[in-house]
């Protein structure tokens, strides 16, 4: 029973490799059920996102379940392994339980800390569940995985502050108007960045949106494509009044808001908060305006800056997140050793003789001077007892050694004859 | 010793509520906020429990001693914290109006401690019209003390934003527009109330005085305070402040008031309770 996973990553592959990797959901169990099948391999789970493709799996031996895996990989997804294998990686025993910790708490991602992750592998278990292919041991490290995340969330900021200055731009729109939802949005430009910015914005809630564009039909285009109004692009300076986030983008070589335009927005609106991003090239939006009572503007390089200070704090945070893992890997890996068959069957040993010891020393002090005769027929009794008890489930438990259920067997054993208490207690404390 | 033992007992565990929500909104560990709002919960209770047995045994709520006014005022600022506590599903805001009810408890106790026995009540002091008056005039405190609290919240996370350098309070603080509305409502409130407590007063006074208009220095400084939370009031809706300028309003008023209350209760000692 070993651990073995074999994958590749955004770090280790192309995007084309990954991308013919892929699989769809939709092919997801009949590839399960296939690399289940395959001989050397117990069970298997299968992680596919755009970012990597990971195969988890607990097979008889390393080598079998390696070669096992690249099997699966050359016949169903069709790759020669040759050109594939200096992009995959092997992770085996600790190696793999680390990986997998890594994995799920956002430290292996693009960027780091990202949530998707961990609802992906979620659904990577979810899938091998209902396809029957994930068993005892690797549910165990999910659930392992899980709780690790849950501490790395808990104790560390790794998570925190948007890392894109789409995001960026959302977080300070939060900051300031706090609900979004009732908040109006102009956007100046129909540029691909203003669509960007605009969807982080609808995620977050904004619903009224009005675009304007120099060229009156490409901001018709880009407002059709997600039913927003359109407006003149004479008009928008009036507009500014009735809007509480204007994102500019626009290509024009010189400032498009000036700062008497909204000052005398701002006169219209009471001096209601306003939120300029402007995340053109050359600016859009007077500087100046920045300094305007209750006028908040970010631009390009502001959000940029702001982006790559929380990529800074979250690489300091991820430092704090390693150790967590590293310390759960030990804890995980402490607990698999207990599951080992031959320690299984000394440990079971142990205990019964230290039972059968304490009670001959009872019934010496219950019965005294005996003849040396009786008492060795005593003794001998209590180890034929004790024996006879054993052979059953020590047999049972050889022979099973090499089967499915063998962890979740010496798992029940472990907890039915309390074996393994002293590491228990010491991992407690 | 149980009228002196219980004050610096009730200063102790708002030392203890304050210093949890400061530390929680440093370390945002929950362990300790859970700690910090069970902590209030039980401070709440407690005081409550000792104002009901002092409205028993006094025959009014004790609010007629500068100790016990600052005292109630303290307790009424926890619960409107609590309040706004469950309302915001958010205990950052503790860090900021805790420590003033921390605050007023300490003076509260300071001068307890310092003040002679406590005179038996006066007969003038005895009317529906004082209850209204002190008790209004305590609840407009505690709003101010709230308007104080997200006015200063309000400054802290805009000079952050301005900065465009966001950390530790872009982290840490609700949105501006949470903080202004906070403080709107609270300063609203409190104007209200402020009113109600000064016509309540007047009332009474003429009543109490058979029509004689005396004017002292406590009267006199409830006149300004009126008047400045008036103009805060008024700067909003005719002239347009908004955020950081009626926040930096709110923070300079309560101020202003504390230290008003301060001198004219424990220094001066004009008026007659």
């Amino acid at each position: 029973m070993e651990l073995v996973f074999v994958g590749l990553n955004h770090r280790t592959a192309p995007i084309e490799l990954r991308d013919r990797l892929a699989i769809i959901p939709t092919r997801l169990a009949a590839a399960l059920t296939d690399a289940a099948g395959r001989s050397g391999l117990s069970e298997v789970v299968l992680l596919s996102t755009c970012n990597r493709f990971e195969v988890w799996t607990v097979a008889d031996e390393t080598e079998v379940g390696v070669s096992a895996i690249h099997a699966f990989l050359r016949d169903y997804q069709h790759i020669a392994l040759d050109p594939l294998a200096p992009h995959l990686y092997t992770h085996t025993e600790a190696s793999a339980v680390r990986h997998t910790l890594r994995v799920v708490a956002g430290l292996d991602s693009m960027v780091l800390g990202e949530p998707q992750i961990t609802g992906q592998v979620k659904e990577a278990f979810e899938a091998a569940r209902a396809a029957r292919t994930s068993g005892f041991l690797l549910e165990r490290l999910f659930q392992h995985a899980l709780h690790t995340h849950k501490r790395v969330r808990n104790e560390t900021r790794l998570g925190e502050g948007a890392v894109s200055i789409s995001f960026v731009a959302v977080e300070l729109a939060r900051k300031i108007f706090g609900d979004l939802s009732q908040r109006r949005v102009l956007v100046l430009g129909a540029g691909e960045m203003s669509e960007l910015a605009l969807e982080c914005l609808e995620g977050a809630g904004a619903q009224a949106v009005r675009v304007s564009n120099r060229t009156h039909h490409k901001a018709v285009e880009l407002a059709s494509r997600h039913n927003w109004d359109v407006i003149a692009w004479e008009e928008f300076p009036a507009a500014l009044a009735e809007a509480d986030i204007v994102i500019s983008s626009t290509g024009a070589p010189h400032p498009i808001v000036h700062l008497p335009m909204v000052r005398d927005a701002m006169a219209r609106r009471h001096n209601e908060a306003i939120f300029f991003i402007d995340i053109a090239t050359p600016r859009d939006v007077e500087a100046e305006i920045g300094n305007l009572y209750n006028v908040f503007l970010f631009n390009l390089d502001d959000l940029n800056a702001i982006a790559e200070e929380n990529r800074r704090r979250r690489q300091s945070e991820a430092e704090l997140a390693e150790r967590i893992v590293e310390a759960e890997t030990d804890v995980f890996m402490r607990w698999l050793a207990t599951l080992d068959v031959k320690t299984i069957i000394v440990e079971l040993r142990g205990a019964f003789d230290e039972v059968r010891g304490q009670e001959i020393e009872w019934l010496r002090s219950k019965l005294g001077d005996l003849p040396e005769r009786d008492w060795n027929a005593i003794v001998q009794f209590s180890n034929r007892l004790t024996n006879k008890l054993l052979h059953r489930p020590l047999t049972t438990l050889r022979e099973t050694a090499s089967e499915d259920d063998a962890v979740a067997l010496a798992e029940a054993v472990h907890r039915l004859f309390g074996l393994g208490k002293e590491t228990k207690s010491k991992d407690e404390g | 010793m149980l009228e002196h033992g219980l004050p610096v007992l009730a200063t102790a565990v708002y030392a203890a509520v304050s210093i949890a929500y400061v530390a929680y909104f440093f370390t945002r560990r929950e362990t300790i906020g859970r700690w910090g709002a069970l902590l209030l919960c039980v401070a709440l209770a407690a005081h409550a429990f000792w104002l009901v047995l002092e409205r028993i045994r006094l025959g009014h709520l004790p609010m007629v001693t500068a100790h016990d006014a600052l005292s109630f005022a303290a307790w009424g600022i926890a619960l409107a914290y609590l309040v706004i506590e469950r309302a915001l599903g958010q205990k950052v805001f503790g860090a900021f109006i805790l420590p003033v009810t921390f605050l007023f408890q300490t003076v509260a106790t300071v001068f307890l401690l310092a003040a002679p026995p406590p005179r038996p009540l006066s007969e003038i002091l005895r009317s529906v019209w004082f209850e209204i008056h002190v008790g209004t005039a305590l609840f407009s405190y505690c709003a101010f003390a709230v308007a104080f609290a997200a006015g200063l919240m309000y400054l802290l996370l805009f000079h952050e934003l301005r900065l465009k350098h966001l950390g530790f309070f872009f982290d840490r603080m609700p949105p501006l527009d949470v903080l202004e509305r906070i403080n709107r409502h609270a300063i609203a409130l409190g104007f209200l109330f402020l009113t109600i407590g000064i016509g309540a007063g007047v009332i009474w006074s003429i009543r109490a005085r058979q029509g004689a208009v005396l004017l002292d220095a406590k009267e006199v400084s409830a006149i300004i305070v009126w008047l400045l939370y008036a103009a805060n009031v008024h700067t909003r809706s005719r002239l347009g402040w908004r955020g950081r300028r009626t926040s930096l309003f709110s923070v300079v008023n309560f101020l202003l008031l504390f230290a008003v209350f301060c001198v004219t209760s424990f220094v001066l000692k004009t008026h007659q309770f």
